[in-house]
């Protein structure tokens, strides 16, 4: 690897990336809140997951140590799994439901 | 500039664009695009920051699996239902507070540590000379390496979560079946 990405990653690439974080991360939050179907939660989910990740592994190369690495693939497991059975979940209410907007629930409950 | 550094600012704003798109698109189709282009922008992001063994997981697991997985979800419910258009909450602005209040927190910390010490990112590793790292980091050689030494009880034990998983899809699925029996 050539120094040039190793100064830029030293300088003001780490600005740049956690500001790509937070942007990341406040999008899949604003997903998550806003949007009204359980398919966009779900998907405001893994970009949130996913923001954690390039942070993880900013950080893994700043400091030269592959935990954060090992980290990063330890979550790809806990979004598959999340995406497995939310699905399975989501399927099941489609089934009962005829639909997955959220306010459909909390009107129908009780 | 170099074309590392280059390519590193295109992929970073790709990725932001592909989360707005997410966040915007009406159709879920196209959100899933949005969230399909932000995840491989950020793989590329993950092989410029030598994290080669993780980006290309990112391709095959992320952009592979799972999309393909919530894409086909999109097309076997063909949701194409009026409700949709309308897109977002009643409590948009209560929300909107919230969302706010923690953009600030989070630019704040950040540039509280930066104003505290403005050279955090060059310091904070000076023993390890960052800007020369060796050619092998976060290859699949030492990655794989590192996951079956030090990190094998989270591998043992992250592999225990994905069978939880299948259990639990597969238990949520017969749930179903007799729910459908007894109708």
């Amino acid at each position: 690897m050539s120094n040039t990405i190793g100064d830029f990653i030293l300088g003001s690439g780490g600005i740049f990336t956690i500001s790509v974080v937070i942007i990341l991360f406040v999008i899949g939050v604003a997903t998550f809140m806003f949007r009204r179907t359980l398919l966009h939660m779900l998907m405001g989910v893994e970009l949130m997951l996913n923001a954690v990740n390039l942070n993880l592994i900013y950080f893994a190369r700043l400091h030269q140590n592959l935990e954060g690495q090992m980290l990063s693939l330890m979550i790809f497991v806990v979004a598959a799994c999340e995406v497995a059975v939310g699905i399975a979940i989501i399927v099941n209410l489609y089934k009962r439901t005829g639909t997955i907007g959220v306010e459909t629930y909390s009107e129908e409950r009780g | 500039m170099d074309f590392n550094v280059l390519m590193f600012y295109v992929f970073g704003v790709t990725a932001i664009a592909g989360g707005l798109v997410l966040f915007f698109a009406k159709h879920p189709i196209r959100s899933a695009m949005g969230l399909l282009a932000s995840m491989l922008a950020l793989a590329g992001m993950y092989a410029i920051l030598q994290a080669h063994a993780i980006a290309v997981f990112q391709v095959i697991i992320y952009a592979g699996a799972i999309m393909v997985l919530i894409i086909y979800f999109i097309m076997l419910l063909d949701i194409q239902s009026e409700e949709y258009l309308r897109k977002y909450n009643k409590l948009l602005w209560a929300g909107g507070i919230f969302l706010v209040a923690i953009l600030t927190l989070f630019i704040y910390k950040l540039y509280n540590i930066l104003s505290a010490s403005p050279d955090t990112f060059t310091t904070i590793s000076r023993s390890i000379d960052p800007a020369t790292a060796p050619e092998e980091f976060g290859g699949i050689k030492p990655f794989s390496k590192g996951l079956l030494t030090n990190y094998l009880f989270a591998f043992e034990f992250v592999s225990t979560l994905l069978f939880a998983a299948i259990v639990a899809v597969i238990s949520i699925v017969q749930l179903d079946w007799k729910g459908r029996k007894n109708e």
